[in-house]
């Protein structure tokens, strides 16, 4: 009985512990302009996605993290026409009017399943050793023994970059991973984070 | 123990995640050493581009030999097509380049491994009884209920490698100069092999006749 217990908790732990460690945004891949000097004032959000919702979350979320951190930063689509794509031209154009300096431009790239699996492994203990000192001579077996443990879960790539208006030269960019049970918009606001977190780390927002 | 730290060491020996595969060599090249390079990493992905170019272009730079990465003479649409190659011309002829060196992917493959299940052994007397003075000590240890051998199940696994093909072009004769061929073993992001192959590569590349 305490055996079946020790194992149920094991694989509950090696879960958790899978679960937490796989999930959330990573980067993959960042790079700097390392010549760019530069400080943003004022910073325009394009979420390229075809479809109007999550484009709205995603920049709303990067405008409203920007704006607490004391940034001036505008979603596109207040600005932009939804019915029409538009041109990278007009787009700039309305960027200079708004007097935005720099430009983020989070692009999805992709989406793929995967699964996790990790295969069933015992561990010895002293057999009885749990219980009682009497029950350490009782020679009965108990090995510790994790079960497979096998999820699956999504994962989404995505490219983010920072353009400098003016040139319309790219000063950053980075490639990240969500991976993720569930829902993808929940995976909005973490990711979010990990961008502008970046982004302050590398002092090209405040 | 020793065993299987040695087991660890020749494992990882074995296994080293990159290298280079083939290397050749204009040996009739009379150029002279390039002075300034353009970088063109051909990858999907506009961040992998600019992180491969800046990493060789760093390279370059501590060499004391100027480098321009592509994207910043050269958008990614300019790199498509029949196009391409007028496109390269003009910002060559433009930046005064005299070298071009060109990384682009040449495949990848995949192995499948099979780990087979194992059971470690080492313990109750095991090493010290055929020394026949602590067969005693195995007698005593026999007496108490022995913790059963830790196993793991046997498994198999994929392993992705990615292989790259650098080229040095001189410009003045439009003629390949130096080429490698580079195998990577990728257990992550390939993005993450970038800087430790850019510095494998530029090894390969310094040591060549046209910059010795």
């Amino acid at each position: 009985m305490k055996s079946r217990i020790i194992q149920a908790a094991s694989v509950a732990i090696i879960s958790f512990s899978l679960l937490a460690s796989c999930t959330g945004t990573k980067l993959v891949a960042q790079w700097k302009d390392e010549a760019y000097q530069g400080y943003t004032t004022k910073i325009f959000i394009i979420g390229l996605s075809k479809e109007y919702g999550p484009r709205t979350l995603v920049e709303d979320e990067f405008v409203r993290q920007l704006k607490a951190r004391g940034n001036d930063a505008i979603a596109s689509y207040t600005v932009l026409p939804r019915e029409e794509k538009q041109e990278k031209d007009v787009v700039l154009k309305k960027v200079q009017e708004l007097g935005a300096d720099v430009i983020i431009l989070v692009k999805f790239l992709k989406k793929e399943v995967g699964d996790t699996h990790t295969p069933v492994r015992r561990y010895a203990v002293p057999q009885g050793f749990d219980t009682s000192w009497d029950s350490y001579y009782g020679g009965v077996s108990s090995d510790v023994g994790v079960r497979d443990v096998s999820y699956d879960y999504d994962a989404i790539t995505m490219e983010t970059t920072l353009f400098q208006t003016a040139t319309r030269k790219p000063i950053w960019s980075a490639l990240s991973q969500t991976t993720y049970q569930g829902g993808p918009m929940k995976q909005i606001k973490p990711f979010t984070t990990t961008i502008v977190k970046n982004l302050v780390q590398e002092r090209l927002v405040r | 123990m020793v065993t299987i730290l040695l087991c660890v060491l020749l494992v990882s020996i074995g296994c080293a995640s990159m290298q280079v595969k083939q290397v050749w060599i204009d040996e009739t090249y009379q150029g002279g050493h390039p002075k300034n390079v353009l970088v063109i990493a051909v990858m999907r992905q506009p961040t992998t581009r600019r992180m491969m170019e800046s990493e060789f272009a760093k390279q370059f730079k501590k060499q004391g030999i100027s480098a321009v990465e592509s994207f910043r003479a050269l958008t990614t649409d300019t790199l498509e097509g029949d196009a391409a190659r007028d496109s390269i011309v003009a910002a060559v002829k433009e930046r005064g380049i005299d070298a071009v060196l060109t990384v682009r992917s040449a495949g990848s493959r995949i192995e499948e491994r099979n780990i087979p299940g194992m059971t470690i052994t080492t313990g109750v007397g095991m090493p010290y009884g055929s020394y026949g003075a602590w067969g005693g000590y195995t007698t005593v240890m026999a007496s108490f209920p022995e913790p059963s051998a830790p196993t793991t199940q046997g498994y198999s696994a994929e392993q992705k490698f990615l292989s790259l093909e650098t080229q040095l072009y001189d410009v003045r004769t439009e003629k390949l100069i130096w080429s490698a061929l580079s195998e990577m073993r990728i257990s992550g992001p390939p993005q993450e092999e970038i800087n430790a192959f850019v510095s494998l590569m530029s090894r390969e590349l310094f040591r060549a006749k046209p910059f010795r």
